[in-house]
């Protein structure tokens, strides 16, 4: 880092920030004669906010005398936060923090002006969780925002923000947010060490941080989950879990993230607790529907036919008479034309987004049965899986669903139930040794902790078991 | 090493299915309704195979011009070989785990049906439940009768033997093909429904005098029994009933309790227990003590109904069970067949001692009906009043 003590002069000490940063347009440095001091406020116009710069800083400083002032003088004049540093190290971060950096020739310290600019989106409802009854408001990209929303959820003096900055180039900043004696010691612990261990440059997204700190790479489960709801964050730092916030994202992370959390919507918890039972039932039950359905009904009409009851068995006969390919190429063929529809739907424009639903209801609907080319029992069978996969609270765990429904799918059409079953053992197993920053994926079924299976695939009412919290999430394994 | 280990099973699992053992639907002809008889010029068996042709009527465009099921017909000395010459005519695999229905020839002997009960047996396809009935006409017709209704006749005839199962005689049980080897080898003898196909060109409807129906092309008519060396005996629907009364599957019975020739009362059985009791052995003698409840139906007695009455009623239709029973028993052993197994608990005995001993030993009967249900029509103080 710079060493502008041994630099000497004042005018050496600006030019040296202007080679550092490359002499960019957006680089002012604004010099101000007080007496025989020279006084340069040295800021980043694209990160500040000017109004604020020039009412609490230059204007004060213009309109101070003509006196000597001492560096730490400044502090008082300017009506922005303020704080005096005097090593010259962090300078250059803290004019990329959107500081104002006041220094002064006769002195090599300097004082930083939080005139950060607070300019973004709005807090406007999320887009990708949406729920009818409860809070809509989402996260935004800006942090500040983020933390406000977090703590007037959580208005509770133990609740832990601690500060890190990750990512070797864009120096990302990151909150770590607990509740101080709820949280388990050794999980706090765990996500304060694996972030320590983050050696990334870039990090623009907290997919990116979970990507370095997640347990199993190799996993199609998630195991650290994220949302864009501060309602969630807040109910699962209450649950003694630890949310990553990180700065230019609505996402925030939360640890450790357990199977049944997926299944878990925030809405679940502002409805009755019966309706939000039959809701989560229904949730299981489609998640399974949606991973196994087309592999059991490639199996079934390959290898199974005897299955299936007579009179469906004679009308599926009927459909396949004359058509070209097996079943499981025609169920490939529709999930494929399916995923391409879902992906272009997502990345096209909004106006000519309605034009993608209009092509797949014509090309999967009619066009394909008519034609010849698929079955009806096909297109019914893929689009109540694709409809059944959308019910998923979590998107995340909506795409681990959609790549085990091509496993399944795979394994059905070439080795039948036998296949599907060994298959089922594979994943069953594979999940039994999943861990989420020490606590097992699968609690509280296993370890089974009854208790704790109030909240799985049912709700049962709160004041049945009062204010407790998951036992399975403190249990270190 | 542990990898290698672990991925074993999966390879295990590649031996026990795969790609090869595919067949898609498409590929398959599914065969409703098998019809098997004995050509006695060249002793060969003549199978017909009733196959589907699901577009005629699974799909929403009916091609009603064409026929529900097609028949095959092929003839061989062995069953599977027949089977495999029918395979010749159709160029897809012969698909026999929906077979709902086995119409045997009432010429078929006891030893035919060894073969075909030992080759539907070892099929792998055809462990489903399969009715099983005789046909009192020859296959060559029946076999290729369509059902008025557009419905396939195997299933057609498979559903009518339940819901007449569950309206008259016998509680509805569903029927492998292997309880028809089981009852063979313990009691020496088999018995199945029989069926009648009904003219379809009859103009009157005299036909409905002699077999009760109104609707569809076929009739199940009694029963018939096949044991060795011996003709099969053709039973009546009634003595069905009887034999399911004995056998503990009886669902109901109708029974006429008459006073004379022109007054009747009539009840209907059901709920019945039979239980058996060996009461001597050389010679054998087995009691049989039934208990039934019954309903009263309706009545050609214009007196009043009372208390008195019923008791007599119920005296009345204890004998005429009992000597229904004795009726089914004398025309049983005259033909030596034990149907009801109850040799087959001598193992020692061999099967020629078995039917002698059957038809020398003495069978008794005590029946106790109790009229339980008699509607609004009792008038019980009508006792008391005569009294008076």
């Amino acid at each position: 880092m710079l060493n502008m003590r041994k630099k000497g002069s004042f005018h050496k000490r600006i030019e040296h920030i202007k080679q550092a940063f490359g002499q960019p347009e957006d680089l002012i440095f604004h010099i101000v004669e007080k007496g025989s001091v020279s006084l340069a406020i040295i800021y980043f116009k694209s990160l500040v906010e000017q109004v604020e710069l020039k009412r609490g800083v230059v204007k004060k400083i213009q309109a101070s005398s003509e006196d000597d002032y001492f560096l730490d003088e400044y502090m008082n004049i300017v009506t922005t936060p303020a704080s005096l540093k005097e090593s010259s190290d962090e300078l250059l971060n803290d004019l990329l923090e959107g500081m104002a950096v006041i220094i002064l020739s006769n002195s090599n310290a300097y004082v930083i002006c939080d005139v950060s600019s607070t300019e973004g989106r709005d807090i406007v409802p999320s887009e990708t969780e949406i729920n009818i009854r409860g809070p809509h408001e989402a996260f935004t990209e800006r942090l500040d925002k983020n933390i406000g929303l977090l703590r007037m959820r959580i208005r509770n003096p133990n609740l832990r923000l601690v500060s890190l900055q990750l990512g070797n180039v864009t120096k990302t900043k990151v909150i770590v947010s607990y509740i101080e004696g709820t949280a388990p010691k050794e999980i706090i612990d765990e996500v304060f060490t694996r972030l320590n261990q983050v050696d990334i440059n870039i990090i623009l997204e907290s997919q990116m941080i979970e990507e370095a700190i997640v347990d199993k790479q190799a996993s199609l489960f998630p195991t650290i989950s994220n949302t864009e709801l501060p309602a969630k964050v807040a109910s699962r730092l209450i649950e003694g879990r630890v949310a990553i916030l990180t700065e230019g994202t609505p996402f925030a992370l939360t640890v450790p993230a357990l199977f049944t959390e997926f299944f878990q919507a925030p809405e679940d918890y502002y409805q009755r607790w019966d309706i939000a039972s039959l809701l989560r039932l229904l949730r299981f039950t489609t998640f399974i529907w949606g991973t196994l359905v087309p592999g059991l009904f490639v199996a079934l009409t390959t290898y199974h036919q005897e299955m299936i009851p007579s009179l469906l068995l004679y009308s599926f006969a009927a459909q396949r008479e004359g058509l070209p390919y097996p079943s499981l190429v025609e169920v490939l063929i529709m999930e494929f034309i399916f995923e391409v529809l879902r992906e272009a739907g997502v990345r096209m424009p909004v106006a000519i987004g309605s034009a993608i639903s209009i092509v797949g209801a014509l090309v999967l609907g009619q066009a394909a049965v008519q034609a010849g080319l698929i079955s009806a029992a096909v297109v019914i069978v893929v689009s109540l899986t694709a409809v059944a996969n959308f019910v998923s609270p979590a998107y995340n765990f909506g795409v681990t669903g959609r790549i085990l429904r091509f496993g399944f799918l795979l394994a059905g059409g070439t080795l039948g139930f036998y296949g599907m079953f060994f298959l089922f053992l594979v994943v069953l197993i594979h999940s039994a040794s999943l861990q989420s920053f020490g606590v097992s994926y699968l609690t509280p079924f296993a370890p089974l902790n009854l208790r704790d299976l109030r909240d799985t695939f049912v709700r049962l009412p709160d004041n049945w078991v009062k204010n407790q919290i998951p036992k399975g999430i403190g249990r270190k394994e | 090493m542990r990898k290698i280990s672990a991925l074993l099973p999966l390879f295990l699992i590649l031996l026990l299915s795969g790609c090869w053992d595919q067949g898609d639907i498409s590929e398959l002809v599914i065969v409703d309704m098998i019809g098997i008889e004995k050509d006695k010029n060249t002793d060969e068996f003549v199978i017909y195979l009733q196959i589907v042709n699901p577009t005629s009527f699974a799909t929403q465009e009916k091609r009603i011009d064409s026929s529900p099921v097609y028949t095959f017909v092929s003839k061989h000395k062995s069953l599977k070989a027949a089977v495999d010459k029918a395979s010749l005519q159709v160029p897809r695999h012969l698909f026999f785990a929906k077979t709902n229905f086995l119409l045997l020839s009432s010429d078929l002997e006891i030893s035919d049906m060894e073969e075909i009960f030992n080759f539907l047996d070892r099929n792998s396809e055809t462990r489903a439940p399969i009715q099983t009935a005789v046909s009192l006409q020859p296959l060559s017709e029946t076999m290729f009768r369509l059902t008025k209704i557009n419905i396939l006749p195997g299933q057609w005839l498979f559903e009518n033997l339940q819901a007449s199962k569950r309206h008259f005689s016998a509680t509805v049980l569903k029927y492998r093909v292997r309880d028809n080897v089981e009852k063979y080898y313990r009691d020496g003898n088999l018995l199945f429904p029989a069926v009648v196909f009904l003219d379809d060109n009859a103009q009157t409807t005299d036909f409905l005098n002699e077999v009760d129906t109104s609707s569809g092309h076929a009739q199940f008519v009694g029963g018939v029994a096949y044991q060795k060396n011996a003709e099969p005996v053709l039973l009546s629907e009634e003595e069905m009933a009887l034999y399911n009364l004995l056998k503990n599957q009886l669902n109901q019975l109708p029974l006429t309790v008459s006073k004379d020739e022109e007054v009747a009362h009539f009840l209907d059985i059901n709920r019945c227990k039979s239980k058996k009791k060996t009461i001597g052995e050389n010679p054998y003698r087995f009691g049989f003590r039934i208990t039934c409840k019954a309903d009263f139906l309706n009545s050609k007695v214009t007196d009043t109904l009372t208390l008195k009455a019923i008791e007599e009623m119920e005296s009345e239709a204890n004998k005429s069970l009992e000597a229904k029973l004795s009726e089914l028993t004398d025309k049983l052993q005259e033909e030596e067949l034990d149907l009801l197994g109850l040799f087959s608990r001598y193992p020692s005995m061999s099967k020629m001692e078995k039917r002698s001993a059957f038809k020398n030993a003495t069978l008794t009967y005590d029946v106790k009906i109790t009229v339980n249900d008699v509607g609004n029509i009792i008038d019980s103080y009508s006792d008391e009043e005569e009294q008076e």
